[in-house]
C-alpha cells in the first residue's frame, strides 16, 4: 500500500471512530436521564435519594463533552467566523486555514500536556471529591486529557486531509457551498 | 509590558483570529494559553490550564443542556409542529394575514418545547411555508416570519442560550426563564400586529387566502389536539415554576417525556439515534466554547481590564437605561457575524461586571442579550435562521427572505425599546 493509500484509509478510519464515539456518547444522554428522573422522582415520593447518581452524572456529561469534541472536529461542526475567509479564493482561504490548523494543534498539544500532567499529579495524590459521595477524581481527569488527545490527533488527521484532499478543515461542505450560493445571490 | 497592554495585545489577538476564520473555542484557547503564559509564566499556566478543562465542565447542573437539546430533537422528530401550526390556524386563519400569524404562535408554541431557534425555523418553515406561498403571500415575506419567528425559539423557554447566559454570569436559570415568558408573549403580538398592518396596507396581499371563521370547539378541540406541546411545556415550567424541580430535573422530565411522545408517535429508532447523536455533538461543541471561555476568561483577568473598564464605566456616570443601550449595541454588531452561543460567552467576561457594577438587574439584561441574539439570527451576512429556511424551502432565495425581514428587523427594536423602557415587562414573572 502507498503512503498516500495509507494516509487516506488512516483518514476513514478516524472519521468512522470519531463518529463512533459521538454515537456512544450521545447515548449518555438517556443514562444521565433516566438517572435525573429516577432520584428525582424517589426523593419526591418517598424520599430516598439514589445513591451516587449527582457524580456518575457529572462523571457521564464528562466524557460526552470530551469524548465528543473529536466528531466535532472531523465532522467540522464548531462554531466559527467565516465572514472573511468566505470572500477569499478557495486556494487562499485553504492555506490560510491550514496555518490555522497548526496553531490550533499547538495549542491543542500544549493543553493536553497540561492536562496529563494534571491527571498524573490526581492519580498519584489519589484526589477525591468534596461531598456526599466521596469518588477519585483522577478517572475525571484522565478522561479529560484522553479527549483533549484524540482531538489534537483528529486534527492532524484533518491537517492530512487538507493536504491530500484539499478539505477544507473547519468549515463543513455544505457551508462552503452556501457560501458561494449567498456570494451568487446578493453580489 | 503592562497588564493592560498585555490585554489589550489579548483582545486584538483574539479579533485577528477570529476574522481569520479559526473555530471560536480554539482562537479562546489560543489567545487566553498565549495570555496567561506570557502574564504568569509556564508554572501558573501549569496549574491553571491543567485544572481549567476540570473545573470549567464538571457541574452536575449543567446537563441542563444535553437534556435541552435531546427534548428539541425528539419534540421535532415527532412532528409535534404541525399540530400546532393547525391550532394556530384554526383560531387566526380568518383575519387578514392570519395564515403568517399562525406561523409566528407555531414558532413560539414549538420554541416551548424547543431551546433553539434554528430548529424552531426548520420545522416551522416545513410545514408553514408551503401553505403560505399556496395562499399567496409574498416569497419574502412567507420566508422571513418564519425565519423571525425562529427566534423566539431561545427567547420563550426552554432556552439553551439563557442556560449559556446562566452559566456565564451564574444568573439562576429558573428566573432566567420565567421572565422570557411575557417578552415572548409581548414579541409575538408586536410580529401579529406588524403582519396584520403590513397585509393591509399592501394591496398585492389582497388576493390572499382567509380562512372560513371557525366555531369556538372546533378551536377548542385543534387546540386539545396539540396536546403534547402543552404537555411538555407544563412538565418544564410548570415543575420549575412550582419549584417542584430544579432546572437540570424539569430538562430531564421533559426530554423522557418527548422521547416518549416520538415513541408514540413511530419515530425510528434511527432518528432517535441520529437525535442522541446530534445532542451529544452540539454538547461538545457547546462546551468546547465554555472551555475557551474559561481559558480567556483566566487569562483577561489576569491583565485586570474587566475590572479597569468597569471602573472607566463607573466614571462616566452614565444612566443605567443610556449604559443599557451603549453595552446592547455591540451585539446588534457582533450578531451580524457570530453565532448566538458563542456572542455570549464571548462577551460576558468583558461585558458582566460592567453590568454588576453599574446595579443593572442580571436578568433583565439576559432577556436583553437574548433579544440581541435573536436579532443576529436574523440580519446579514450572518443570518442563520434565514439561511435555514432557504435551504429547507428550495424555492425562497437568501436574498428574497433578507428583504422581507427589514421589517421584523425594526419590529425587533421596537420590543427591546419596550424592554428597556420598561423593565417590570420582563422583571414582574421573577419578582
Amino acid at each position: 500500500m502507498s503512503l498516500r493509500g495509507g494516509c487516506q484509509k488512516l483518514i476513514t478510519a478516524s472519521r468512522s471512530v470519531t463518529r463512533a464515539m459521538a454515537g456512544v456518547t450521545g447515548l449518555l444522554t438517556i443514562v444521565m436521564m433516566l438517572g435525573v428522573v429516577l432520584d428525582a422522582s424517589l426523593r419526591g415520593t418517598v424520599g430516598i435519594a439514589v445513591w451516587g447518581v449527582l457524580e456518575l452524572c457529572t462523571l457521564l456529561l464528562l466524557a460526552m463533552i470530551y469524548f465528543g469534541l473529536p466528531s466535532t472536529q472531523s465532522e467540522r461542526e464548531n462554531f466559527r467566523v467565516s465572514i472573511i475567509t468566505d470572500l477569499m479564493p478557495m486556494k487562499l482561504n485553504l492555506f490560510v486555514s491550514g496555518i490555522l490548523l497548526l496553531l490550533q494543534i499547538v495549542v491543542l498539544g500544549l493543553l493536553c500536556w497540561f492536562t496529563w500532567r494534571a491527571a498524573i499529579f490526581s492519580f498519584n495524590r489519589d484526589e477525591v471529591s468534596i461531598g456526599l459521595v466521596e469518588i477519585s477524581l483522577w478517572p475525571h481527569r484522565f478522561m479529560i486529557a484522553m479527549g483533549l488527545s484524540v482531538l489534537t490527533f483528529q486534527s492532524v488527521i484533518s491537517g492530512l486531509d487538507l493536504l491530500l484532499n484539499g478539505k477544507h478543515p473547519f468549515a463543513p461542505d455544505q457551508a462552503i457551498e452556501l457560501a458561494q450560493t449567498v456570494r451568487q445571490q446578493t453580489l | 509590558m503592562s497588564p493592560a497592554e498585555h490585554g489589550f495585545w489579548l483582545v486584538s489577538g483574539l479579533f485577528v483570529l477570529l476574522a481569520l476564520g479559526l473555530p471560536i473555542a480554539a482562537s479562546l484557547l489560543t489567545c487566553g494559553l498565549v495570555g496567561i503564559l506570557a502574564v504568569q509564566g509556564w508554572g501558573a499556566a501549569d496549574y491553571l490550564l491543567g485544572t481549567l478543562p476540570y473545573s470549567v465542565s464538571a457541574e452536575f447542573a449543567f446537563i441542563v443542556i444535553p437534556l435541552f437539546l435531546f427534548m428539541g430533537h425528539m419534540a421535532f422528530s415527532a412532528g409535534i409542529s404541525e399540530k400546532g401550526f393547525r391550532a394556530a390556524t384554526v383560531w387566526l386563519g380568518h383575519i387578514p394575514g392570519g395564515l403568517a400569524i399562525s406561523a409566528i404562535v407555531a414558532c413560539a408554541a414549538f420554541a416551548t418545547v424547543s431551546g433553539s431557534s434554528i430548529a424552531t425555523a426548520a420545522t416551522i418553515s416545513r410545514v408553514a411555508i408551503p401553505e403560505l406561498l399556496k395562499a399567496g403571500y409574498s416569497k419574502s415575506l412567507a420566508g422571513a416570519c418564519v425565519a423571525t419567528g425562529g427566534t423566539l425559539g431561545v427567547l420563550i423557554p426552554p432556552s439553551t442560550i439563557m442556560v449559556l447566559y446562566s452559566i456565564a454570569t451564574e444568573t439562576p436559570i429558573p428566573e432566567l426563564f420565567m421572565a422570557g415568558i411575557i417578552p415572548g408573549i409581548l414579541t409575538v403580538l408586536i410580529y401579529g400586529l406588524g403582519i396584520y398592518v403590513m397585509v393591509k396596507r399592501d394591496p398585492k396581499m389582497r388576493t390572499i387566502t382567509v380562512h372560513a371563521r371557525t366555531g369556538f370547539q372546533e378551536r377548542l378541540r385543534a387546540t386539545f389536539m396539540s396536546w403534547e406541546i402543552l404537555l411538555l411545556f407544563g412538565i418544564v415550567m410548570g415543575t420549575l415554576y412550582t419549584g417542584m424541580a430544579t432546572a437540570t430535573e424539569a430538562a430531564g422530565f421533559g426530554a423522557l417525556a418527548a422521547l416518549l411522545i416520538a415513541i408514540s408517535r413511530g419515530t425510528s429508532w434511527n432518528e432517535i439515534k441520529e437525535g442522541l447523536r446530534t445532542s451529544g455533538s452540539s454538547t461538545a461543541a457547546i462546551f468546547f466554547l465554555i472551555i475557551g471561555a474559561g481559558v480567556f476568561s483566566a487569562a483577561l483577568a489576569t491583565t485586570q481590564i474587566p475590572q479597569s473598564l468597569s471602573a472607566w464605566v463607573g466614571t462616566l456616570n452614565l444612566h443605567p437605561t443610556v449604559l443599557i443601550i451603549c453595552l446592547l449595541i455591540p451585539f446588534l454588531i457582533l450578531g451580524c457575524f457570530v453565532d448566538a452561543a458563542s456572542m455570549v460567552l464571548l462577551t460576558m467576561p468583558v461585558v458582566f461586571p460592567i453590568v454588576k457594577q453599574a446595579g443593572i438587574d442580571p436578568v433583565l439584561f439576559g432577556i436583553l442579550v437574548v433579544k440581541m441574539t435573536e436579532i443576529g439570527n436574523i440580519t446579514p451576512p450572518v443570518g442563520l435562521n434565514v439561511f435555514v429556511v432557504a435551504t429547507t424551502n428550495p424555492v425562497l432565495t437568501i436574498r428574497e427572505i433578507f428583504r422581507g425581514i427589514t421589517p421584523f428587523f425594526f419590529m425587533e427594536l421596537l420590543v427591546v425599546a419596550l424592554l428597556i423602557a420598561f423593565p417590570s415587562i420582563t422583571l414582574i414573572a421573577v419578582r
